[in-house]
């Protein structure tokens, strides 16, 4: 009783093409005309997001990060919701989650008076803009020594360095 | 050779036809709004769903908007329908097979961070997204069978024979 009409399968698949190639002709040509275009090919990578628009590079390695977690110079800043650092965290670290940074960035402020310490924020896994929006947040507020542990949460984790549950 | 005008009157007939159609275009057209205005900011979506390649991202951020509006102008106008059909329920399915990977995976797609265990703040919002992309599923398959699928009773045929409209009584 069902039966595949094949006539417009065939049809249909003509025309698919021929919206595709309209679609990416008005796409290319609108976005090279408009003053607000993107690049066709950005490099996305943790590095390359984690650079201020001034070009100053915010990522800071692991090896650097917990040198200064061992010496105590820098205060670790946890960006997630307060019920995953409830969960688990970097010990030490206080949070201050972006969601809700209206409210909590006035505790950092009390925590952290000296503009120049060395501020440490991560958030988990590799894509995760939180540290970053912080950290630039931060930065606007005139502190001068912010760094991002990218995927902080996780390679803390796996590296075994002391966390509070 | 195919009559055209014939196949275009099989599915012109009914009303519920016509409804998911103008309904499934308005879809389209109001998603790719804000993606075109802010084609950053949907590169950045994208991202965050953490499943393409970093040099693919801004090509296919640029690219779907301008898709997804042709789309909902073919739905809506009714033109190229076999293929607007074709694409959209593609999409669709991508979106709704995207979703769910990053839900199995604890990746929260709003911020691109993992946050496992779901918590039951986003379990809430994500449960009501599956919801509505299976409605638009249902919605675009329902349409896609419509067109595709020969039934004995496909609109616009009685008793398997295309009928002549000029003898139909009005």
């Amino acid at each position: 009783m069902y039966r595949l009409k094949t006539e417009i399968v065939r049809k249909s698949i003509y025309q698919s093409g021929g919206i595709f190639l309209f679609a990416v002709l008005l796409s290319l040509s609108f976005n090279h005309f408009r003053s607000t275009g993107i690049p066709l090919v950005e490099n996305w990578s943790p590095e390359a997001r984690l650079k201020t628009p001034g070009g100053e590079n915010l990522s800071i390695p692991l090896a650097q990060a917990i040198a200064l977690y061992r010496s105590r110079e820098a205060v670790f800043v946890d960006a997630r919701p307060s019920d995953l650092y409830h969960h688990g965290h970097i010990a030490g670290a206080i949070n201050i989650p972006w969601e809700t940074v209206d409210e909590n960035i006035g505790m950092f402020f009390e925590k952290v008076p000296d503009s120049n310490a060395s501020v440490v924020i991560y958030c988990d896994g590799e894509a995760c803009s939180l540290s970053k929006d912080l950290a630039l947040l931060l930065m606007d507020a005139g502190y001068t020594n912010i760094h991002v542990l990218v995927n902080g949460w996780s390679v803390w984790l796996d590296h075994g360095y002391p966390i509070t549950k | 050779m195919i009559n055209w005008k014939h196949y275009k009157s099989t599915w012109n007939g009914s009303r519920w036809f016509i409804f998911f159609r103008l309904f499934l275009g308005t879809v389209f057209l109001y998603a790719c709004m804000e993606k075109i205005l802010h084609p950053h900011d949907f590169a950045q979506s994208i991202y965050n769903y953490q499943i393409l390649p970093s040099p693919i991202i801004n090509l296919a951020a640029l690219l779907l908007p301008w898709l997804e509006l042709l789309l909902g102008i073919c739905l809506i106008t009714n033109i190229y329908l076999p293929a607007a059909l074709l694409w959209s329920n593609m999409l669709l399915w991508i979106f709704f097979v995207a979703l769910l990977y990053n839900y199995f995976r604890g990746l929260n797609v709003h911020c691109g961070c993992f946050s496992a265990p779901m918590d039951q703040n986003e379990a809430a919002p994500m449960a009501w997204y599956v919801i509505r992309d299976l409605f638009f599923l249902s919605a675009g398959g329902y349409l896609m069978f419509s067109i595709f699928i020969q039934t004995r009773n496909s609109p616009g045929k009685i008793d398997g024979k295309p009928v002549d409209r000029s003898t139909l009584k009005k």
